[in-house]
């Protein structure tokens, strides 16, 4: 489903390539070099395409929400490869340095469609867990279960005076508390968390006395808790560390064309 | 916590900063940060929980509520906090991470481009300037000079490189240093084309794009970049490509004056040459086996001499005849001494005259002493006499020519005269010219020509015994015998005149005073052209067949056209015959193209020496002809399987020598 702030965007898009495009046709039919009018053109595309990570570090300056920058960054970003391919006539270039600045530039493609589609997917999931949580908090929280998790686990032993509840913590649950579980699971949309806590985790229950079952469930309860916070974690962690990898491909494959710029001026024109 | 309502009241949730570069490194623990956090610099920012405040002289405790409010304990009497920790690690935030690996990624990729910016001259190994590997023939002669050999900004400073990118290219004058060109090489087709306006200049990279690869082929063109400049635009060959002119594919007459309509219809088929005619119709003639743009046709001997060959040696030329005088102009005592006695003299002498030869070459060595010198030469004179040396003919008696012949106009040419038949202006040159040929032989004749033409070859294999001979026999005012045996060609002499006659096809003779005559210039009169270009007789002949043109519009200079083709001036046309004629087969197919036009007057046309005013034999070649076969989806199309681009392309001297040496 397309969004409506996106459909101006490809509607511009789609016109810039057929633009360009023709553009390019009409200079190789008067004998002129079509790579420079596409060469530039992705080269300018380049450019807005990077200022979107200026216009996050820019909060603070109005110039238009960050939703319709990300629409215009998805949208630039496949007319970019479109007319990568417009502008080299093959999938493939030939020269080593052609090959490496092509290699990059797939692999930047790669990266920001593999964003987009964690971006369209996660935040339904996130969505369906029926809470929110800030993803720098999630340490802090974590760690607050954690704490009442052990402070009911002791209350249960001194008002009980069985360590059957103690033991299967210290044995067993706190792995489970100690950090965020089943990463995986959560980023594809698994239950290997709730299968865990309603085996191994609840192993203990049928050899608690009501009292420590009344205690035990309370843990159980902050333990459903936790794994619905370790799915934003895993989900949210997965929606940022993405661009570990695409920010920093982004400005090398820009580097990389700054100089292929610069030698096609040089040598060839 | 997440299960508390008011879990993001002022006092309750702190301000996340992720844009900061560090973060508390409890996070990394999983557990709850400080309040108070990391410093810009990544140093631990919670050793204490609060900074205690000085008021009114006491120290109060500024703990947050978040971190549990104000504290029992209160600050210590030194004003620090009592509630003091080991201090964490802080962390790098995900932004932190992903400003280094920025940072990181940006140095490396400047780093290799500036490490392997020029490694290996960008030609062979790595290197941050390899557009890709060159075509075939130019990865090998850029071997040595590498990326400099076509782009001179390579290995220059930066401020050179700085002028190169804001300067135009020179990359076509690098292209010029091995590649030529008959025209120049950055006009359009290599031509400056009279009806074309003002023409815009082009660069060999318009159409050539290198660095693609080893086997890329970039001479190959697509039919779109023909269409860029010319006006006609069309579709395909078979769809819309102009028509072939009018005269298709004949521009000129042809040089061989071969009325193919009279041969095959006519003479082909006339009983009396039925034997002689081919039987193999165009191909008995045509050499298909060396079919390419023409196909040219046998040599003279294969396919015209059966019928043609004796009539060659019909047609002589003559070069001299002995003019009538009014009087004798030789000083016969001079005459005498040249051609020495005759031989009814001699044989009356009998032997004295040996007794004499054999005295007079002792007198000449040397060989006597003054005395018998002085005795011999008394002896001399009396057998002079007696031998009939020096004999003038009686002063009384009546000088009567044995010519009535006037000066034909080789003669007059070579003597240097307009006249023929003026006999004051004539008979000195002649009298000089026959004595120069007795006393010299030929020479005389080569010091006429000098300086026009090849006389050497006018005058190829010239007897000087032959010229000896006619010259005393003319001096002595009789008729030349000649000898008895039969001349079957070359010189040889009448009584009165001294002829050429052809030897055979091409003769060298023949075709050097018809080339004479042609290229008219210094004394080659209009009497001279008419006589030697005449196709009824003599050597002129021969232009019955080799037509006569001119060799520029209101030139007098004319050409004779001995060898057949190759004078087309459609040089961007690149037909070749042989893959039709190998698919079409030989013979009768040459018909299914070229249509015999039986209504041509195609002789009229050798009548005149305007080559472009002609009747082609055969009816013009139309689109028709070739799309029935060059279509889509049929035989290729494409502009350039029928036309070449540039005009005259070669390599430079230079080029060919480096290869050589390779």
């Amino acid at each position: 489903m397309i969004r409506p702030m996106t459909l101006p965007f490809i509607v511009l898009g789609l016109a810039t390539f057929a633009l360009v495009a023709w553009y390019s046709r009409v200079v190789g039919m008067q004998l002129g070099n079509p790579a420079i009018v596409t060469g530039y053109t992705l080269f300018v595309l380049m450019i807005l395409l990077g200022l979107f990570n200026m216009r996050k570090r820019l909060s603070m300056v109005p110039v238009g929400r960050s939703s319709l920058w990300l629409a215009f960054h998805v949208v630039a970003g496949v007319l970019a490869i479109a007319m990568f391919w417009l502008h080299t006539g093959a999938l493939w270039p030939t020269g080593l340095y052609e090959q490496v600045l092509a290699a990059l530039f797939y692999l930047v493609s790669i990266t920001g469609i593999f964003g987009y589609l964690i971006l369209r997917a996660l935040p339904r999931r996130l969505t369906q867990t029926g809470i929110e949580v800030i993803y720098e908090r999630i340490p802090a929280e974590l760690g607050e279960i954690r704490d009442k998790v052990e402070a009911l686990t002791l209350e249960c032993t001194e008002k009980t005076g069985s360590d059957t509840v103690a033991q299967h913590y210290i044995g067993t649950l706190n792995w489970f508390f100690r950090r965020p579980r089943f990463g995986f699971s959560h980023i594809v949309g698994g239950d290997a968390a709730g299968h865990w806590l309603r085996g191994p985790g609840s192993a203990a229950r049928r050899y608690l006395n009501d009292v420590e079952k009344g205690y035990f469930d309370q843990i159980l309860e902050l333990g459903t808790l936790k794994t619905q916070i370790d799915r934003h974690y895993a989900c949210q962690d997965l929606m940022k560390k993405w661009l570990l990898l695409h920010v920093p491909l982004s400005i090398s494959v820009i580097l990389l064309s700054v100089w292929h710029l610069l030698l096609v001026n040089v040598y060839a024109l | 916590m997440i299960t508390d309502p008011d879990r993001f009241k002022q006092d309750k949730s702190p301000y996340e900063r992720p844009n900061f570069p560090y973060r508390c490194g409890r996070i990394g623990l999983w557990s709850k940060p400080c309040g108070r956090g990391p410093s810009s610099e990544g140093a631990c920012g919670g050793v204490a929980d609060c900074r205690p405040f000085l008021d009114n002289g006491r120290w109060s405790c500024r703990r947050s509520s978040r971190s549990g409010g104000v504290c029992e304990e209160g600050p210590k009497p030194d004003g620090t906090c009592s509630h003091q920790h080991p201090p964490c690690k802080p962390m790098l935030s995900l932004r932190g991470y992903r400003g280094r690996l920025t940072f990181l990624a940006a140095a490396l990729v400047i780093a290799l481009i500036s490490a392997f910016a020029f490694y290996g001259g960008g030609a062979s190994a790595i290197s941050s300037v390899d557009p890709g590997q060159l075509s075939g023939g130019h990865e090998n002669f850029t071997a040595k000079k590498g990326c400099a050999t076509c782009h001179t900004p390579h290995g220059s400073d930066p401020v050179g490189w700085f002028k190169a990118s804001w300067s135009p290219g020179s990359l076509s004058q690098a292209c010029e240093s091995c590649h030529a060109f008959s025209g120049p090489a950055t006009a359009p087709h290599n031509e400056q084309f009279k009806s074309a306006g003002a023409q815009k200049a082009t660069e060999c990279t318009m159409c050539h794009t290198e660095h693609k690869g080893m086997g890329e082929k970039i001479t190959q063109m697509s039919d779109s970049q023909c269409s860029a400049c010319h006006e006609k635009q069309f579709k395909s060959f078979s769809q819309g490509h102009p028509n072939f002119s009018k005269d298709y594919p004949s521009r000129r007459r042809t040089a061989i004056a071969f009325d193919h309509t009279s041969h095959l219809t006519k003479h082909f088929e006339n009983k009396r040459f039925v034997d002689k005619a081919p039987k193999d119709r165009c191909i008995s003639c045509h050499n298909v086996t060396k079919a390419s743009r023409n196909v040219p046709v046998r040599p003279f001997e294969e396919s015209c001499a059966r019928c043609h060959e004796s009539q060659i040696s019909k047609r002589e030329l003559v070069l001299f005849t002995l003019p009538e005088f009014e009087e004798n102009p030789f000083d016969m005592e001079a005459v005498g001494e040249a051609c020495g006695p005759t031989a009814e003299a001699r044989e009356a002498a009998g032997d004295q005259f040996a007794d004499l030869t054999e005295k007079l070459a002792n007198l000449a060595s040397g060989g006597a002493n003054p005395v018998a010198a002085a005795a011999l030469q008394a002896e001399l004179a009396a057998l002079k006499g007696q031998l009939g040396f020096g004999e003038l003919p009686d002063s009384g008696e009546e000088y009567e020519s044995v010519s009535t012949e006037t000066l034909p106009p080789t003669a007059t040419f070579l003597l240097g005269l307009e006249d023929g038949e003026d006999v004051e202006a004539y008979s000195e040159p002649v009298r000089d010219l026959i004595m120069g040929t007795i006393e010299n032989g030929h020479e005389a004749l080569l010091a006429a020509l000098k300086g026009r033409g090849d006389a050497n070859t006018l005058l190829n294999d010239l007897s000087p015994e032959l010229l000896r001979g006619i010259g005393c026999a003319w001096a002595g005012n009789v008729e030349y015998e000649a000898p008895t045996d039969a001349v079957s060609g070359g010189w040889f002499a009448d009584a009165l005149s001294l002829r050429y006659r052809p030897l055979r096809h091409a003769d060298p003779v023949a075709k050097a005073w018809i080339n004479l005559a042609a290229v008219g210039g210094e004394g080659v009169t209009d009497e001279l052209r008419d006589m030697l270009l005449s196709r009824s007789e003599g050597p002129g002949a021969c232009t019955k067949c080799h037509s006569v043109s001119q060799v520029a519009a209101k030139s007098e200079k004319l050409s004779i056209e001995w060898a057949f083709g190759g004078q087309s001036k459609q040089r961007h046309l690149n037909y070749s015959h042989g893959p039709h004629l190998n698919l079409l087969g030989p013979g009768a197919s040459c018909q299914s193209c070229h249509k015999l036009n039986q209504k041509a007057d195609y002789a009229a046309a050798f009548k005149q020496q305007d080559p472009l005013k002609f009747e082609s034999n055969f009816n013009s070649i139309e689109n028709e002809t070739c799309t029935t076969c060059h279509a889509k989806g049929q035989v290729r199309q494409e502009c350039t399987l029928c036309h070449e681009y540039h005009n005259g392309n070669k390599f430079k001297r230079r080029m060919t020598t480096t290869n050589a040496k390779h």
